[in-house]
């Protein structure tokens, strides 16, 4: 459990870190753009790339946690304690859909190695990030399932829709 | 367009049934697109669909949004809010739920969640509407119906959510939102007076203060101004995209803070990392949506309910009508966010080949949903005050919202009828 708090806390470290540079990124290149006429070259590729290692860094810290955007209308009759094969019915779909993701990025990857596929301003290669894809979904896969044995990842609470509205 | 049917009744239903909406969205899209097209569609859409949409620069719009507005909900702005709000409005009748109005239409300006705008209102005005014998009908019926002005004004989670499913300019839809909102929030105001002028003991007077402390009041609330003028101004000039405005906001929003010595590195650390998990798990729900969406087209359910709809000669207003009444009428049953995800890439087909313009459909679904949150059984943000405020009872809160819902029903009238209030300063920003 120790490892497992200490692995959460180091991804936390790195979404800060992701994070931050996305606004600090887009704070100076506006305002470099417009005060200076000097913007910084490639910024929009950095962010998007920023935001892709952001989302597929927290994925298998929020699957472990249960943190996925549910609709909570049958909790009260559904609740976790209860129905326990319908809640392993759900983990095991939530991680097919992950596996299923993960294998379909590596296969992405190999055609991206292929094609040489990059991004568009700073020519960075695509593949190492699909594969980054397909690693955190692989691990969400086997999140969702520990998250059903041994329950979900403590310290973090469960999303509901309210909190996107 | 059997299939494309019978995947959104399969969505809706395991949604209902607990799966969380990302898995619901993207099993059900995958297994229609795989028996609708064929698998190897489906698996080959699946990855481009996700990588597109998490290496696409005006998707970085959300999680920045949504950091401004995590960091400015910490930094006691609702506090000062209120209080400015309340110097200028207290001493009339009904002026402490005034002044939240106020507090909470302008703290809308700065959050796009209606979520936290009702859960922080609620701590900050409640107590003292309380404390001046407040009913609580009154009371936490200003409070769930402001909180709703959270995502219509200005950034606004949902109309990003509308602009990427539609493809709709997310800036234009910021700027349509504006003049609904003070609309709103105008219609909300008045609703409180004409409670108060019919029920005088559900509202009581408060303080008159002096014009010296009503000036102090409002240095307070600079960043607000600061960070509105800033996003409004800035896309309304055409000077930022709706991304760059969004980190310009977090950036002066973190800044701000830790000038006022009201942000710690632990507490931002903290709100990073919450923001972060909320965008991890919205981006997926966008994964799910965006492959159902794909379904919807490619199934040709999409077309189908167009030509089915041209095929009925109902055209124009009446049928936008109906579009709403469905909104409506689904929003009392279910969850809002799941009704955009589902319907709205349904419905925009329908909407574009009559001639009307997505950005006013979308404030027209934003202020539904508006209406969603308030309006039983089914009502979020009731809940979402209920669990803040526990010891008010459910059926006080749903109470006292009815005379903001009929305010809501006039406002949409007013929207669907004069167009120009959501377009007006779209159209002077192109």
């Amino acid at each position: 459990m120790k490892i497992l708090l200490a692995v959460r806390n180091a991804v936390e470290m790195v979404l800060v870190a992701l994070l931050s540079s996305m606004v600090a990124l887009t704070f100076v290149d506006v305002i470099g753009r417009r005060l200076f006429g000097k913007p910084v070259f490639g910024a929009h590729d950095i962010t998007e790339h920023l935001m892709a290692l952001t989302v597929f860094a927290g994925l298998p810290i929020v699957t472990g946690a249960a943190m996925h955007l549910s609709v909570d209308l049958l909790n009260k009759y559904i609740p976790d304690t209860r129905y326990r094969w319908w809640h392993g019915t759900i983990a095991a779909l939530s991680a097919a859909n992950f596996f299923l993701i993960a294998w379909l990025f590596f296969e992405h990857t190999l055609t991206a190695m292929q094609i040489s596929d990059v991004s568009q301003a700073l020519r960075i290669p695509r593949a190492p990030v699909y594969t980054f894809m397909g690693i955190s979904c692989l691990l969400s896969g086997f999140a969702v399932l520990a998250a059903l044995l041994f329950g979900p990842l403590k310290g973090t609470s469960p999303a509901s829709e309210e909190e996107m509205l | 367009m059997t299939i494309g049917l019978a995947a959104i009744v399969f969505v809706i239903l395991l949604a209902i049934l607990r799966v969380p909406l990302a898995f619901a969205l993207l099993s059900v899209s995958i297994i229609g697109l795989g028996i609708a097209i064929n698998w190897n569609v489906a698996l080959t859409l699946l990855p481009l669909t996700i990588s597109e949409a998490v290496l696409s620069y005006d998707l970085a719009v959300v999680p920045m949004f949504i950091l401004m507005g995590n960091v400015i909900s910490r930094t006691g702005i609702a506090t000062d809010l209120f209080r400015a709000a309340y110097a200028f409005l207290g001493h009339v009748r009904g002026g402490l739920s005034l002044a939240t109005m106020v507090a909470c239409a302008c703290f809308s300006a700065v959050c796009g969640s209606s979520y936290a705008t009702a859960a922080t209102m609620a701590k900050v005005s409640y107590p003292s509407m309380r404390k001046y014998g407040y009913s609580d009908e009154l009371a936490a019926g200003t409070i769930a119906a402001g909180g709703t002005l959270g995502i219509l004004i200005p950034p606004s989670i949902i109309m990003v959510i509308f602009g990427i499913l539609t493809q709709t300019n997310i800036g234009d839809l910021f700027l349509a939102g504006v003049l609904p909102g003070t609309l709103g929030l105008l219609l909300y105001m008045a609703a409180i007076s004409i409670v108060a002028a019919l029920r005088p003991e559900h509202a009581p007077r408060g303080e008159r203060t002096g014009f010296r402390y009503r000036l102090q009041t409002l240095a307070g609330v600079w960043p607000f101004v600061l960070l509105f003028a800033m996003i409004i101004g800035g896309l309304y000039g055409k000077i930022f995209t709706p991304t760059e405005a969004a980190g310009m906001g977090a950036g002066l929003a973190i800044i701000i803070s830790t000038l006022q010595r009201r942000m710690s590195f632990t507490l931002l650390r903290k709100v990073i990392v919450e923001t972060a998990y909320t965008s991890v798990s919205l981006y997926t729900v966008l994964f799910g949506a965006l492959m159902l969406s794909k379904l919807l087209t490619l199934s040709g359910l999409a077309a189908g309910v167009l030509t089915m709809v041209e095929g009925t000669g109902f055209t124009g207003l009446p049928l936008i009508a109906v579009i709403i009444l469905v909104f409506l009428v689904l929003g009392c049953v279910m969850d809002s966010l799941a009704i955009i995800l589902i319907f709205v890439p349904l419905f925009t087909p329908i909407v574009v080949a009559q001639g009307f313009d997505l950005v006013w459909f979308g404030v027209i679904v934003v202020v539904v949903t508006e209406i969603a949150l308030i309006t039983p059984p089914v009502g979020m943000n009731v809940f979402v005050l209920k669990a803040v405020l526990p010891d008010v009872a459910l059926s006080k809160i749903f109470k006292g919202l009815i005379p903001f819902i009929a305010a809501d029903i006039v406002r949409l009238a007013l929207l669907v009828f004069f167009p120009a209030i959501s377009l007006f300063l779209v159209a002077g920003a192109r």
